[in-house]
């Protein structure tokens, strides 16, 4: 196997002389594509284009300008990967330098297989560099696929209730004897209709549940994603909070509700921003629900101290609570209530499936956190989000475009 | 008791207003079935209902922007929405947009009846 075949060699010089015309001769016999250029101005050039496979830098005796170069292509940004090496005579200027160096004094054949040695391993790199290219590109076209199929599911549920409703409201009539009397066969047919019916929309609730713990900030559009990973960051939950009071405060305003913040902005947590902020909304929605006119909803975020009991000493716990003065919740359900499906009273005037506070608690708990309720009954109820503070103590994220 | 009460129902398929179009009719109300917001208003106007039953996707004005203009002609109107949007989202436009009440499909039309007439007794 020929390594250097079609690689792609540039060969850097003060003042090209004969001894590098003839390596360049001897590269290119061995099948190399070679390039000379003085030092650099074009040499810029040549990386941008990319594709440089090895560069060969030639250092003369006391060639100060060269090794300068050397240092340059170091620190630069788009060149500090370029593999160099640098060709000299007097090997020790250039081996301070931790530069990879070849004797002058090699005849052309050792030449050649020494800088076969390097190129090899570079290639690799290339090569791996494209595959991960192509397969981010391929991750990409997956997670578009994976959203469409999403918002297809999420429509499909639409059109399906309204079906549903279609075969359950004739069979309603038909089981209320609306359209004539009916006989008992006739009747534990209708039964058996309905029942099918049931089992169907049972089932589209339990799929958009699912769908609504793992959505991801991958979703452009804010559709119900099928499982895609999603991202972690410091999530501000003074921000999270604002913002999702200004999602509702158009609802407060109309039910005659107050809803007052108070938010410290130093509290951080590690994780999904946008299931916290679901976690939030959730809470808030449920204040909103049963708290009647006149009331007042409260928002706090803050830090507390939790008794770590793991031998670390205190942690500190971000703590969101939502606080309502509606009916309360019993001392019997404050477990129950965050199972999916619990309903405390199924006849309430605003529909809902129980799955508000089963998502709060699942995204809680992902997070190494707690939620309860507390409150008394007739007078109001509080839900306190507790989340374990990051043990990095990370207090701005490291990644560059998330800091302000 | 229901005589005389004249209920609107709009939906952009009619088909499925059909069974609870039935039994509100056999239960002695009048009805009359639109298929779009902009009809709906316009049927509000000329013939008022007593009370409103609005499905949410429609074409041009959808179900929460047809309860806003009924409510801004008659805020006292009663306004069900009976909708197969069934995220929380949807919960919150229909709050937001001054319904009296949210019903997900499918639903049964006795627990429909037992909302409307709770809010024509008001």
């Amino acid at each position: 196997m020929n390594v250097l075949a079609d690689s792609s060699i540039v060969l850097v010089s003060a003042s090209p002389d004969r001894s590098m015309r003839s390596r360049a001769d001897a590269l290119e016999q061995a099948g190399a594509m070679v390039r000379a250029c003085l030092l650099t101005q074009d040499l810029w050039s040549l990386v941008s284009e990319g594709g440089i496979d090895l560069c060969l830098l030639f250092v003369a005796q006391d060639d100060a300008e060269a090794l300068a170069l050397f240092d340059q292509l170091r620190q630069a940004e788009r060149t500090r990967a370029l593999p160099i090496l640098i060709v000299a005579r007097d090997l020790d200027d250039a081996a301070t330098r931790g530069a990879a160096v070849v004797s002058s004094q090699l005849n052309d054949a050792a030449f050649v297989q020494a800088v076969s040695s390097l190129v090899l391993p570079m290639r690799r790199v290339r090569e791996v560099e494209a595959q991960q290219r192509a397969l981010r590109t391929e991750l990409r076209k997956e997670v578009a696929r994976a959203n469409r199929g999403a918002r297809d599911i999420a429509e499909l549920g639409h059109e399906l209730r309204s079906m549903l409703d279609a075969v359950m409201g004739f069979a309603c009539n038909l089981r209320d004897e609306l359209a004539g009397p009916m006989l008992p066969d006739q009747k534990s047919h209708v039964a058996g209709i309905l029942d099918a019916v049931a089992r169907g929309a049972s089932l589209l609730d339990r799929t958009r549940g699912r769908a609504v713990v793992s959505q991801s900030r991958n979703t452009e559009s804010g559709s119900l994603a099928v499982p895609v990973r999603s991202g972690r960051s410091l999530a501000r939950l003074s921000q999270i909070a604002a913002e999702v009071v200004t999602l509702f405060h158009a609802v407060a305003v109309r039910k005659d509700l107050r809803v007052s913040c108070a938010l410290d902005d130093t509290v951080s947590v590690w994780g999904d921003a946008l299931k916290l902020k679901q976690v939030v909304s959730n809470l808030v929605v449920n204040a909103l629900k049963y708290t009647p006119a006149g009331g007042e909803v409260l928002i706090r975020v803050a830090w507390s101290t939790s008794d770590s009991s793991d031998g670390v000493g205190a942690r500190r716990a971000a703590e969101i609570s939502v606080a309502d003065t509606g009916p309360g919740i019993a001392p019997e359900h404050r477990e129950q209530i965050f199972r999916r499906g619990f309903r405390v009273d199924s006849t309430a005037a605003v529909e809902g499936e129980g799955i508000g506070l089963a998502v709060v608690h699942e995204v809680v708990t992902q997070h190494g956190g707690t939620v309860s309720v507390s409150g008394k009954l007739g007078v109001g109820a509080t839900f306190t989000v507790s989340l374990p503070q990051d043990r990095r103590q990370r207090v701005s994220d490291p990644r560059p475009e998330h800091n302000p | 008791m229901t005589q005389g009460l004249h209920i609107l129902l709009v939906d952009d398929q009619p088909k499925m207003m059909e069974s609870l179009d039935f039994r509100l009719r056999k239960s002695g109300y009048r009805t009359t079935l639109v298929q779009n917001g902009e009809l709906a208003l316009q049927s509000a106007r000329s013939d008022p209902p007593s009370a409103v039953i609005l499905d949410v996707t429609m074409p041009e004005l959808n179900g929460y922007q047809t309860c806003r203009e009924l409510k801004k002609q008659r805020p006292d109107l009663p306004v069900i929405i009976f909708t197969g949007k069934a995220e929380p989202a949807d919960r919150f436009w229909a709050l937001e947009c001054g319904a009296d009440d949210f019903v997900v499909k499918p639903a049964d039309p006795a627990v429909i009846m037992k909302k409307l007439e709770a809010l024509l007794r008001r």
